[in-house]
């Protein structure tokens, strides 16, 4: 098997990585990882929640532990550039790796690689934010790659996956979907070879092992579990994938991309189906698992996708000539080490260039010298963890880690945020003594027709004492 | 008679049977009888609304109204008995030629029982008596008609099309899905050159669309037929995405799936050798699998299209010979028919229900409501229950949504009944006296804070009046 050259997914990586880096920091859910990644950096790995006052000192999921100490520590090396420069190298590698994935599958045919690499860059851009999630998508089109060679007969490769979703069960819960990807793969190889059979069940066992080797242990399954199967449909991200939106009619086309090829394609494509048909399912259970797809169709459509076109031509009396592998596009590899140095100067550039503070203007930055300390602020959900790294004298009511809070907490935020009829007793039982909310929820127009005291008014947020 | 046949009838019945054990219960059928019964009383076309203190005398076009007033003479006839079983004639015609589709292409009855079977599933999710039972029935028509064409490549039944779009304009809105089938078809016999249809399909779609145009809105109605298909479902649930955790969304993921790793294992000649038409199949299976997805009303046609192709793609993907239809004698088809006949008699005499259901409406408010005259501010999915029930008292809104009520009718009930800023005026503007909503509708709380009185309540309803 030749080695591919690197040089184009390494420089289009780094390009991609250096956009990445154009956003200032302003993710919701940004700012809860970074105060429990300082946290484990400071104080060691905490089981407990230390940042509500409505579930305290109750058991809290671990399962990102690593990406938030990521996270911390590139506050902690280089503030809100080091924040930048991680996501800026989270995205060159999504970009990087799932380019060489294709171009591995399509040998010395950039431009194929880099068109059929095109949905997954599109589709992964709505993740380039500041979150675990952002490795969680490295970790798969590095899964995809590696399993690609284990088809190839890489014994290798497939069992690089092994200590992979060890890291990866560590950094995001989304190594779920990489164990479902490698038990697959495995099942059909061991179908289609039967010497592979006892290896198979070896590497599914050892995919299984690695993800619980982390601080959750069992308990990672609990979020991966909660997220693929039953996703909290009231977080945006968590909805129904919608194909009339626009990263819904991106997945679109690349099913529709897949699914043409695949009509129209050579056949035989039984380890095809074994990693595309899993993991478009798990994709179509919520919007935020649409990139995987894109991801994991890159080297089949790099692959196929034009060999396909040719046969649709043909099928309507056209002749074209055909597009072989381009087998001497590999590089040396100086090549590939000049293309990782350019690609680190271009990520150098971008990061040097990019904001050097975090954007909060969709927070409630001007409540925060109000907010009363202690117990018994009820906060909009996805302002959550902005209260906790910028007022940490005031525990929340609610945040982005969700799980904590499903149940008891969930109802009662949303009896007052909606104004449910039991949303004074709700009041009353929780001590609750000042809301921060929006100025259109309902409790604040109720708030404003009872004459609650206001202490802070803006048009996208207004703090309330509760009289 | 081809076994095939018999089978297809057999489904029919099963589909029809199930149909006619549900009550009447869809919000939407009591607006469409008013409609209709009014279209019979006035011997004129209803075009300006009558119906609410909104949008009184404005102008519109559902599209449907000889879908409405074949409702209505179904209920004048039958009373619900009567919408019942013109509920099931529609879904056993709609069944019959959607498992006969799916039998032309695999006429092995146990293979093609599982897609066909699987339709039905997602079809009982569009059961309600509405007009989109026509296109229920006559979508799967259109479907087989174009299949017989192209497969046996015999034009002359594609002389029924134009008839069909005919009727079809004036049921439902949803004929553009029928001529967008119409179009696939014309495509895919120019592109490959099939010489027997391409002229006839081409013809066949030029007088349909020329047929669509007769109808009360004139050629306007394919362009409100795809503004209809592609509608947000912001207001109407069945017009979101499908969700593929649900019961639907699972059946049709299996087949879109399905469909994708039988293509992926035949490939272009395994396809060609077994069903044919490869390039047909891909025009056929993306953007009908895209519609499925995207609006959760045409999964059902999705299921019909995709069905032929997996039943009989799955067999040929594991490896096992197609088989040929077997004939079933005469007198045994007579008496299989004549039983089919008798089943469906007996049970519309003796379980089909023969009044509707009514828990999910505030079918005891009527009495309360009669008595007090003045505006109401109503829930909108009980417009229609109010329309034909309470006709006194003109609805604010019902589901006649993004018809009528867009966009000022419906943003001022989200806005009021959510408690959003200015509700009080809308209430005013309005001159709203009673409220008729669920008891956790924001609006609903507060009302009853500020004094409004209780006419009467239960868990499901409370209606307010101002004092």
């Amino acid at each position: 098997m030749s080695r591919p050259s690197l040089v184009i997914p390494l420089l289009v990586g780094g390009f991609f990585g250096a956009v990445a880096a154009q956003t200032a920091v302003k993710d919701t859910d940004f700012f809860w990882h970074l105060a429990t990644g300082q946290q484990t950096l400071a104080g060691g790995l905490a089981r407990t929640d230390v940042f509500s006052w409505t579930v305290f000192g109750e058991r809290i999921l671990t399962d990102q532990w690593l990406g938030d100490v990521m996270i911390a520590l590139a506050y902690a090396v280089g503030s809100w550039s080091g924040v930048i420069a991680v996501r800026a190298l989270a995205v060159a590698a999504v970009v990087a790796l799932t380019l060489g994935a294709a171009l591995h599958a399509r040998p010395g045919r950039p431009l194929i690689a880099v068109l059929a690499s095109l949905p997954a860059i599109a589709l992964s851009h709505y993740a380039w934010t500041d979150r675990p999630e952002l490795f969680g998508y490295a970790m798969f089109a590095a899964m995809v790659w590696l399993v690609r060679l284990g088809q190839r007969g890489s014994g290798l490769a497939l069992a690089a996956t092994i200590p992979l979703l060890a890291i990866w069960s560590n950094l995001h819960g989304s190594s779920a979907l990489g164990v479902g990807v490698v038990t697959a793969v495995c099942l059909e190889r061991a179908i289609s070879v039967p010497s592979f059979r006892s290896r198979a069940a070896l590497l599914i066992l050892g995919a299984l092992a690695a993800t619980l080797v982390t601080p959750s242990g069992i308990g990672i399954w609990t979020s991966s579990s909660g997220h693929f199967l039953a996703p909290p449909r009231f977080i945006q991200e968590e909805g129904v994938p919608d194909l009339r939106s626009e990263p819904g009619l991106l997945f679109a086309v690349t099913l529709g991309l897949v699914l043409t090829t695949a009509l129209l394609g050579r056949g035989g494509g039984l380890a095809d189906a074994a990693i595309l048909v899993p993991v478009a399912f798990v994709s179509l259970t919520a919007t935020r698992h649409l990139p995987f797809f894109a991801i994991a169709a890159a080297p089949f459509l790099a692959a196929d996708g034009v060999d396909a076109l040719g046969s649709a031509l043909r099928l309507a009396g056209l002749r074209i000539p055909v597009l072989a592998a381009n087998v001497s596009g590999s590089a040396p590899r100086a090549a590939d080490f000049g293309a990782l140095v350019a690609s680190g100067l271009i990520l150098a550039a971008g990061v040097a260039i990019a904001p050097r503070a975090p954007d909060v203007s969709s927070f409630p930055q001007a409540a925060l010298a109000t907010l009363p300390p202690g117990p018994g602020l009820l906060n909009r959900y996805e302002w959550g963890g902005f209260l906790i790294w910028y007022a940490p004298a005031t525990p929340v009511f609610v945040d982005g880690r969700l799980f904590p809070y499903v149940g008891d907490t969930l109802d009662d935020y949303r009896s007052v945020i909606g104004l449910h009829p039991d949303w004074r007793e709700v009041l009353a039982r929780r001590g609750i003594r000042a809301v921060l909310v929006g100025p259109s929820d309902a409790i604040a127009v109720r708030a404003a027709d009872l004459g609650w005291p206001v202490l802070v008014r803006t048009e996208k947020y207004v703090l309330l004492r509760v009289p | 008679m081809k076994g095939s046949t018999i089978a297809a009838v057999l489904f029919a019945v099963i589909a029809a049977g199930f149909a006619l054990l549900a009550p009447v219960s869809d919000p939407d059928i009591f607006w469409h009888l008013a409609s209709g019964d009014w279209m019979l009383d006035h011997a004129q076309l209803l075009d300006r609304d009558v119906f609410s203190f909104t949008r009184t005398g404005v102008s519109y076009h559902t599209g449907e109204w000889l879908g409405e007033i074949m409702l209505a003479l179904a209920f004048r006839a039958g009373d619900w008995l009567g919408l019942e079983l013109l509920r099931a004639a529609c879904v056993g015609i709609g069944t019959f030629f959607a498992a006969r589709a799916t039998l032309r292409i695999q006429p092995h009855v146990g293979w093609a029982a599982l897609p066909i079977l699987g339709g039905i599933l997602v079809a009982r999710t569009v059961w309600g008596d509405r007009p989109q039972l026509f296109t229920v029935a006559l979508f799967p028509i259109v479907f087989d008609l174009l299949l017989g064409a192209r497969i046996s490549e015999s034009p002359r039944r594609l002389a029924l099309l134009p008839p069909i779009f005919l009727l079809w304009a004036n049921l439902h809105a949803a004929f553009a899905a029928g001529l967008v089938l119409v179009a696939i078809f014309v495509i895919e016999s120019g592109l490959v050159r099939v010489r027997a249809t391409r002229a006839p399909l081409l013809v066949a779609l030029v007088l349909s669309v020329l047929a669509t145009s007769a109808n009360p809105a004139g050629p306007g109605a394919i362009a409100a037929g795809f503004g209809y298909a592609s509608s947000s479902g912001a207001y109407v649930v069945e017009e979101g995405p499908l969700d593929e955790l649900s019961g639907a969304g699972i059946v049709v993921a299996a087949m879109l799936l399905g469909s994708l790793t039988i293509a992926l294992v035949l490939g272009l000649e395994g396809i060609t050798r077994r069903l044919g038409a490869p390039l047909l199949w891909a025009g056929l299976i993306v953007p009908f699998g895209f519609l499925g997805f995207a609006i959760q009303r045409h999964a059902i046609l999705a299921c019909v299209v995709l069905a032929p192709f997996v039943a009989a793609g799955l067999p040929a993907a594991i490896g096992r010979p197609a088989r040929t239809a077997p004939l079933v004698p005469r007198s045994a088809s007579a008496v299989i028919l004549a039983g089919c006949v008798l089943l469906l008699g007996v049970a519309a005499a003796t379980v089909a229900p023969r009044s509707p259901n009514l828990a999910a409406y505030p079918e005891g408010a009527l009495a309360a409501l009669a008595a007090r005259p003045g505006h109401l501010l109503n829930e909108y999915d009980w417009g229609g229950f109010l329309v034909r029930n309470a006709p006194e008292h003109p609805v604010f809104v019902d589901g006649r949504g993004a018809t009528l009520f867009l966009p000022d009718v419906l943003a001022d009930f989200d806005k009021a009944v959510g408690l959003g800023p200015g509700y009080r005026g809308i209430l005013d503007r309005w001159r709203i006296d009673l409220v008729l909503l669920r008891p956790e509708r924001p609006l609903a709380v507060a009302l009853r804070e500020d004094g409004w009185a209780v006419l009467g309540e239960t868990a499901r309803w409370v209606l307010l009046a101002r004092r």
